[in-house]
C-alpha cells in the first residue's frame, strides 16, 4: 500500500461525514455508515501495516543485494560493496523494517544506475549475473505485490455506479 | 483544503462570467461530475442577453484544485489548445473563457461548452468486446482521423505556440522524460527500483520524433464522447504539449486502455491504425517509436499512482480515488517490469 493506514483511516471517516453521510437519504443506511466510522476511529489506534509482508520483502531485498556482491568479486569496476546490518531484519518491528526496506530499495536504484554506466567495462558475466540478481528481485517484488492486490474499481469509480 | 460550496461557486462564477460578457448573466445550479481524476467539472447553464439575442448556453467549469494530482495547474495550456483546434476539424468543446488567478474561484479554471453524449470506459465488465462491429468500425475511424488532424495540425501562428514542450525533433522524448522525472521526484516517498530502471532505459532509447505537433497526452478511450454513434467530442487536455506524434499513438496502443482485446482502445486493431493513421496524417509511423512510447506511457502511468496517493497523504486532499490510485500502483509497476524485460532480453 501507498499510504499510511492512518491517514487512509482518516480519509474514510472523512468521506463517510462529508462526502458520503449527507447524500444519503435512508435513515438506516446513514445509520450503517456511522458505525462504520465509529468502528474505524476505534480500530485505528490498534492497527498497523503487516510486518510479515515488509518483512518478507526486505529479505528478497537483503538475498539480491547479496548475489550482486557475490557477482561482483574480483572485478576491478563494482558497486558499493553490501554490507549485511548488524542487526538481523527478523528482530525489527514494523517501523524500522519500513525504513530499512525504503534504505535497501535505495540501494538497488544505486545498482541500477551503477551498471547502467558501467556496464560496457565489465565482464559480460558478472554484468549479467548482476542484471539477472536485480530483475529477478524487482519481479518476485512484483509477484508479491501482485498477490496482495485486489481488482481495481476503476469503472465503477469513474460512473459513480456499478460496472 | 480546496472546497468551496456549490453556493459560493456559483456566486462566484456568475460575478467572473458577468465581467467578461459585460452584462448581467444567471447561473442554474451547479451539477458535479465524477468524471475525471484530476480537474474538479460542474456542469451548468447560463443565460443572458447579447444585444437583443437572448444567449443560452450548457456550460462546464473545469477547476484545477490547488492540492490536485498535477497540481500547480494553469488553465493556459487546455484553454490555448482548444482554441487553435476550434476549427481544425478535430472534435472539440467551444471554450469561452479562463483565469489562472487565484482571487475568482481559489484555483484556475476555465469555461467551456458542454457537448452531449456519453464517455465509453476502457473498462469492459467481463472482458468482452466494448462496442458492436458498426459502431466500432464508425468510432475507430472517427478517433483516428481525429488524431491524424491534430498531429497534421499546424500550430505555429496559432494561440498553440504557447504551448509547453520540444520544439526540436531530437528533444521530443528528453523533454517528456524530464518533466515525469519531476514529477516523480516531488511525489516518491520511497524508492522504487522498477520505476529507476524505466528511467535508465527510456534515456537510452529515446527516438528522434518526425516531426513536432500538438500531442493530447492523454488520447484514448474514456476521453472523448459519443452520441449516435459518433464522436461528439475529444475531452480531457491537461497533459496538452508539443511533442512527437507517436507519443499519443504509443498511449492508444496501452494494454491499461484495452485490457484483453486485440484492438486498440477497444476500436481499431494495430496495423489498421498505423496504415489509417498514415494516409490521414502523412506521417510514416515508426513502429519502434510506437513501442518505446507504449513503455514510456506505461512508466508515465506509474508514476500517476505514486503522485496521486502522496497528494492525498499529504492531508490537503481528501479524495479517497487518489488513495484508490494507490493501491493500484503495483499493477503498473508489474506491467512496466513486463514490457523492460521483453525490451532487454
Amino acid at each position: 500500500m501507498n499510504n499510511s493506514l492512518n491517514r487512509l483511516i482518516d480519509g474514510i471517516v472523512i468521506a463517510l461525514e462529508r462526502e458520503i453521510i449527507p447524500r444519503v437519504d435512508d435513515a438506516y443506511a446513514r445509520g450503517q455508515a456511522f458505525a462504520i466510522m465509529d468502528l474505524l476511529r476505534n480500530m485505528r489506534p490498534r492497527l498497523q501495516w503487516s510486518r510479515e509482508i515488509t518483512l518478507a520483502q526486505v529479505e528478497i531485498q537483503e538475498a539480491a543485494l547479496a548475489r550482486v556482491d557475490q557477482a561482483c568479486r574480483g572485478q576491478k569496476e563494482r558497486p558499493r560493496a553490501y554490507a549485511a546490518p548488524a542487526t538481523p531484519s527478523n528482530t525489527l518491528d514494523t517501523t524500522e523494517l519500513e525504513a530499512r526496506r525504503d534504505r535497501l530499495e535505495a540501494e538497488v536504484c544505486d545498482v541500477l544506475k551503477w551498471l547502467a554506466e558501467h556496464r560496457a567495462g565489465l565482464d559480460s558475466a558478472a554484468a549479467k549475473s548482476v542484471e539477472e540478481a536485480l530483475t529477478n528481485y524487482m519481479r518476485e517484488a512484483v509477484k508479491r505485490e501482485l498477490a496482495l492486490t485486489a481488482n481495481p474499481l476503476f469503472a465503477e469509480i469513474s460512473r459513480g455506479a456499478n460496472a | 483544503m480546496y472546497q468551496p460550496t456549490e453556493t459560493e461557486l456559483r456566486e462566484q462564477l456568475s460575478t467572473f462570467i458577468e465581467k467578461q460578457i459585460g452584462g448581467p448573466v444567471a447561473l442554474g445550479e451547479l451539477t458535479r461530475y465524477p468524471v475525471g481524476f484530476s480537474w474538479l467539472t460542474y456542469g451548468f447553464e447560463a443565460t443572458w442577453e447579447e444585444g437583443d439575442q437572448r444567449q443560452h448556453r450548457n456550460l462546464i467549469a473545469r477547476i484545477g484544485p490547488p492540492d490536485g494530482v498535477f497540481s500547480p495547474y494553469s488553465a493556459v495550456p487546455q484553454f490555448v489548445a482548444l482554441k487553435a483546434l476550434e476549427h481544425s476539424g478535430v472534435p472539440v468543446p467551444r471554450v469561452y473563457w479562463y483565469t489562472d488567478s487565484p482571487e475568482v474561484l481559489g484555483a484556475p479554471f476555465f469555461v467551456m461548452e458542454k457537448v452531449e453524449g456519453e464517455a465509453p470506459l476502457p473498462w469492459v465488465p467481463g472482458g468482452g468486446a466494448a462496442f458492436d462491429d458498426a459502431t466500432r468500425a464508425a468510432l475507430g475511424e472517427q478517433f483516428v482521423a481525429g488524431l491524424a488532424k491534430l498531429h497534421s495540425f499546424e500550430w505555429r501562428g496559432t494561440p498553440a505556440e504557447l504551448l509547453d514542450g520540444a520544439r526540436d525533433v531530437t528533444q521530443a522524448a528528453a523533454a517528456q522524460i524530464d518533466f515525469w522525472e519531476r514529477y516523480l521526484r516531488r511525489h516518491q516517498r520511497r524508492p522504487y527500483p522498477i520505476l529507476e530502471w524505466g528511467l535508465l532505459w527510456l534515456r537510452a532509447n529515446s527516438p528522434r520524433a518526425p516531426r513536432i505537433s500538438v500531442i493530447h497526452g492523454d488520447y484514448r478511450i474514456g476521453n472523448f464522447l459519443v452520441l449516435n454513434g459518433r464522436i461528439s467530442a475529444m475531452l480531457d487536455w491537461e497533459l496538452v504539449h508539443l511533442g512527437d506524434p507517436h507519443q499519443d499513438l504509443g498511449w492508444m496502443c496501452m494494454r491499461a486502455f484495452r485490457g484483453r482485446s486485440p484492438l486498440m482502445c477497444h476500436l481499431i486493431a494495430r496495423d489498421e491504425l498505423y496504415r489509417r493513421y498514415q494516409e490521414l496524417s502523412g506521417i510514416v509511423v515508426d513502429p519502434r517509436s510506437v513501442a518505446f512510447y507504449e513503455i514510456f506511457g506505461t512508466f508515465t502511468l506509474a508514476v500517476m499512482h505514486v503522485g496521486a496517493p502522496n497528494q492525498f497523504e499529504g492531508g490537503q486532499f481528501d479524495d479517497l480515488r487518489m488513495a484508490a490510485m494507490g493501491a493500484q500502483l503495483w499493477r503498473l509497476l508489474a506491467q512496466l517490469e513486463r514490457a523492460l524485460s521483453g525490451e532487454i532480453s
